[in-house]
């Protein structure tokens, strides 16, 4: 039972025609034989239409012939046509086919999420209120509960809980979740896992700490059974509140660990000691193995925007240009996403990092000074919000106070409580930041 | 011999064997799973494990001429129930109808009482005679163990009718006593088609295309009525079938030759990674995780070094290196004496779906057939291009802008957002026979389930944040009920009946569900059913987390800092994706 086409000429408005086989068809109940029509999509006068018909019979099934001929449309009953025959008559993007039986198709493609490390796009953060470090706290829970999972996946969830409501929204969730110790990321953004549980100390009172990484209700009751749990919420409400352990009550280590959570010391200060200074650190990202700059569409970062730039190529294998940030879009409609980098003429090597760190490496590239203030009465760090720091040397920050850096009285600048002096001496020192003392 | 509790437990123990959370349970007792359990059970000595296992059904089960159902809870905290091993001699009846034999329930109950020792009448046996079908409780009774477990059932009533309550062992028993040698026949018989190492989906498209030419009625019933979500697991048993045949050697008689349940061969399709920094494509080689049954670790060999087989929490294996989607490989597998390779069939073209477990992942992989509605990606040879269009133009496939050269793999364009829009595939001829079997849709319904926040489990969503139900459909009426599991009898929480105007897909929102366990349930207007879904509902308070399955972190000095925590630094700390 091969599929043939009955082919009619006739004339009128296409949709019209349509319809009326339409209601013949399915009036009559022989949409099974005759699954589909087509049209000759740009009519004028006359134009084609074709019955497909999937019936053993010599004829129109259903004796349908008669009632189309007394719609006004008379196909040839003679001369059935093979499917492939068809395109002989008419060009196959002039054919508009209507199927009986037919789901309407719909892509399922979702938008891409974008960059998850890009930071470029002016986002600020919208009005919040205490229900939404709630909500942070369900999605830290979602996360725990996850495990890992991808960038796209991370972005759906954020926005089904009224954390984010764009892809912006998400991308700053992501990095604030990152800066607090909960959730680590592959080096282009593009999965997330969960960050171990952890106590995590403080500097300034190492006999108390906070948790980090993996949380959910049932770890928190467990917890809880060590002593009280303190809830503190985050600056603007911008992230899962600081849930700290009574200093009160004594604690150790195994006591911690039997509770499923490992004592982590004093990770800030650590971690502080351990960072490399920003050579070596710009040294250690990963670096494109080849960028053919002919394929993009390049902007520099300068004065606080991407702007259209044509003075960085490739020749001869050499790549000439200024040192500095640059955004890279490939060219053509199926173009990808924009790929943000850090291109260092001196070693020709495109690095890719967080956007706040390329950002930072293109500053020192322009010797733009960078400085920070230690206020030692509030026991603060204040940085310019236009310098943020690379985010392995911020979570050092965020890491002493549990807490994201909230707006000085300047609110050009942001302000990282419980940072000890020795603990910002020593990172400004490896960011070549000036620090001074109020 | 072994006792009864002996084989109720060893019985659970078999099939519960490497589940995954959220995995479907089939109690699928048959000779040979008997044969393996009774190995287990008696090392030192050979045990005629049918035999042994019916005597002790007999000595625990009827007493005085009478079925004694055992009890429903389990003998000890945290065993499976006492039923479990009387449940398996129900589906061992059922397995042991002919493969002629049609479902009247007086054919089933002769089987069953041939195993009891109660032959000499027919029809249901003394003690399960009562109204309404004593031995049902057994069965809600396993299948809330199993909900408990984790797991989804897969046991069901029947519709109303004589074999309302004898579908539950029916449908546990996918192949029947003498189906298998017929389907071995039958792909000996068809080798010219089907070659010796046709893969899991060109097997399964051959299987279900062909339901009308089956030449047994069990069979015939099996290809043409499964609901779609027993696709799949029909599928593996017809796959296990076909793997384990031994083309040297004479067709298996029934004589316990043939190894079922070990095909030798573990199979791999694609997983795709695309690069939206770049719009770079790479495929990587994606074992298909259908053996439960291996026991050990597995490790494949490539390039002379042992790369272990790692399987994610929803069962699915880890992507391994990058290959050419050509095909054609072969790679030694250690660690289990009767799974001894890993084969990477030579294909023209690639169906590569979404993880229906993660579906906002975005990654596109071999996992299965497309639901109906689905889309999914195609990736094939240029000289598929021809088939795809004849099928375009007939509105029985259609796909997203312009197919796209992969740049890479000379040859090999992708299809992107395909999806099937139609059943009227009868009228088409085929021009490249594999591609249109494997496009051609196998169900005329199916049950979506749209966003919401799901847990790291299969098919859980937490309370409040539920999906909403899509039913995509090629018929204008369908039916569709949502249950509560544990309350079989209970008045459904939706009971819909809709009739479309046009072929289309509607979106439902499911009841005001709070935690526990639910089954949807799709049938045509005329009660057919169609499609099932389980579905867990979880409170945030009772939420588990999970272990990661891939673990990121920043090396620093000799260490590597994950969230708040440095670990010092082992050669591997690192450890990105797969």
């Amino acid at each position: 039972m091969e599929r043939r086409y009955f082919f009619a000429l006739t004339v009128g408005r296409p949709q019209d025609v349509l319809q009326r086989i339409v209601g013949i068809v399915v009036n009559s109940g022989m949409a099974s034989l005759i699954p589909l029509v087509k049209l000759e999509r740009k009519a004028r006068r006359e134009f084609y239409v074709f019955l497909g018909v999937d019936s053993d019979e010599s004829h129109i099934p259903g004796g349908l012939g008669d009632a189309f001929r007394q719609s006004g449309l008379w196909f040839d009953e003679d001369h059935p046509l093979e499917p492939s025959q068809i395109a002989s008559m008419v060009q196959r993007q002039d054919i508009e086919i209507h199927g009986f039986h037919s789901l309407q198709y719909r892509s399922q493609a979702s938008e891409d999420p974008g960059d998850p490390f890009e930071q470029s796009d002016g986002w600020q953060p919208r009005q919040a209120s205490a229900e939404s470090c709630s909500r942070f706290e369900y999605l830290l829970h979602w996360l725990s509960a996850r495990g890992a999972g991808t960038w796209e996946s991370f972005k759906q969830a954020s926005e089904i809980l009224g954390v984010s409501v764009d892809r912006q929204d998400a991308r700053s969730a992501l990095r604030r979740l990152s800066l607090l110790g909960h959730i680590d990321l592959a080096d282009d953004g593009s999965r997330w896992s969960i960050s171990p549980r952890a106590l995590v100390r403080f500097p300034d009172n190492p006999s108390s700490g906070f948790l980090v990484g993996q949380r959910t209700e049932i770890l928190l009751r467990q917890v809880g059974e060590l002593g009280p749990l303190t809830q503190t919420l985050q600056p603007y409400y911008s992230g899962p509140p600081r849930i700290e352990l009574d200093s009160g009550v004594p604690r150790d280590a195994d006591c911690v660990a039997a509770r499923g959570v490992v004592d982590a010391g004093v990770t800030s200060t650590r971690l502080a000691d351990l960072l490399p200074d920003l050579d070596a650190w710009k040294d250690s990202l990963p670096s494109l193995s080849h960028v053919n700059t002919g394929l993009y569409d390049i902007e520099q970062w300068h004065g606080g925007d991407f702007q259209p730039c044509d003075t960085v190529y490739e020749q001869d294998g050499v790549y000439y240009g200024e040192s500095g940030m640059y955004r890279l879009s490939l060219h053509g409609t199926r173009a990808g996403r924009a790929l943000t980098l850090f291109f260092d003429e001196s070693a020709q090597r495109w690095l890719r990092g967080d956007w706040y760190g390329l950002r930072f490496l293109a500053m020192e590239a322009r010797q733009d000074g960078v400085e920070a203030i230690h206020d030692s009465n509030a026991g603060e760090l204040l940085i310019p919000a236009a310098r943020r720091w690379p985010l392995l040397y911020e979570r050092a920050l965020t890491l002493a106070s549990g807490l994201l850096p909230g707006r000085a009285a300047n609110p050009d600048w942001l302000s990282y409580p419980r940072i000890p002096l020795n603990l910002a001496s020593t990172l400004c020192r490896k960011l070549n930041v000036d620090l001074s003392r109020e | 011999m072994a006792s009864y509790f002996q084989w109720n437990e060893a019985i659970a123990e078999y099939f519960a064997y490497g589940l995954t959370p959220g995995d479907t349970f089939y109690l699928s007792v048959d000779e040979e799973a008997l044969i393996e359990i009774g190995t287990r059970l008696s090392q030192d000595e050979p045990l005629d494990a049918v035999q042994d296992f019916e005597m002790a059904v007999r000595e625990k089960c009827v007493v005085g001429g009478q079925v004694r159902l055992p009890q429903t809870t389990p003998e000890r905290t945290g065993e499976p129930p006492q039923c479990v091993a009387f449940l398996g001699t129900m589906v061992l009846a059922a397995h042991r109808m002919a493969p002629d034999d049609d479902i009247a329930e007086i054919n089933y109950f002769t089987r069953l009482r041939e195993i009891l020792d109660m032959t000499g009448e027919r029809g249901r046996p003394p003690g399960l005679t009562a109204p309404g079908a004593p031995e049902e409780g057994l069965w809600l009774a396993f299948n809330t163990w199993i909900l408990h477990s984790g797991w989804q059932p897969s046991a069901e009533r029947g519709p109303d009718g004589p074999m309302k309550f004898t579908n539950y062992p029916m449908s546990q028993s996918l192949l029947r006593a003498g189906d298998k040698e017929k389907l071995e026949r039958d792909f000996r018989d068809a080798e010219s088609d089907l070659g010796r190492d046709s893969d899991y989906e060109r097997i399964g498209a051959w299987f279900f295309n062909r339901a009308t030419a089956f030449s047994t009625h069990h069979i015939r019933t099996l290809a043409q009525e499964a609901t779609t979500d027993r696709y799949e697991a029909i599928a593996d048993a017809v796959y296990n079938v076909y793997g384990s045949i031994d083309w040297d050697r004479p067709i298996s008689n029934g004589d316990g030759d043939a190894d079922w349940r070990h095909p030798r061969r573990l199979l791999a399709g694609l997983y795709r990674e695309f690069d939206p920094l770049f719009g770079r494509t790479t495929y990587h080689l994606f074992p298909r995780g259908q053996l439960r049954e291996t026991r050990t670790d597995l490790n494949v060999m490539h390039n002379g070094k042992s790369e272990p087989l790692h399987r994610e929490q929803d069962g699915q294996f880890r992507p391994l290196w990058p290959v050419h989607p050509n095909g054609g490989e072969t790679y030694p597998i250690t660690g289990d004496s009767r799974t001894t390779e890993l084969h990477f069939p030579a294909r023209s073209f690639w169906i590569l779906t979404r993880d229906r477990h993660d579906d906002a992942s975005g990654t596109f992989a071999s996992r299965g057939a497309p639901r109906l509605g689905e889309t999914f990606l195609l990736l094939c040879r240029e000289e598929c291009q021809e088939q795809l269009h004849i099928l375009q133009d007939e509105d029985l496939l259609n796909w997203d802008d312009e197919p796209v050269e992969v740049p890479d793999y000379g040859g090999w364009v992708e299809y992107r957002e395909c999806m099937v829009l139609s059943a009227s595939w009868e009228g088409i001829i085929p021009q490249m026979p594999e591609l249109f079997d494997e496009l051609r849709p196998r169900s005329r319904a199916s049950i979506s389930l749209r966003g919401g926040l799901k847990t790291g489990r299969r098919d859980t969503w937490l309370e409040g944040y539920l999906p909403h139900l899509l039913v995509t459909s090629l018929d204008p009426t369908w039916r569709i009920r949502v249950r509560d599991v544990s309350r079989p009898d209970a008045e459904p929480l939706l009971d819909d009946t809709v009739t479309a105007d046009a072929m289309a897909d509607a979106m439902t929102e499911l009841p005001g569900l709070t935690t526990g366990d639910y089954v949807i349930e799709l049938a045509k207007g005329d009660g057919h059913p169609m499609d099932r879904r389980y579905i867990k509902v979880v409170s945030w308070d009772a939420l588990q987390s999970t272990e990661p399955s891939m673990i990121f972190g920043t090396p620093v000095g000799d260490y590597t800092l994950q969230g708040g925590l440095l670990v010092v630094r082992q050669d591997s700390a690192r450890e990105e994706g797969f």
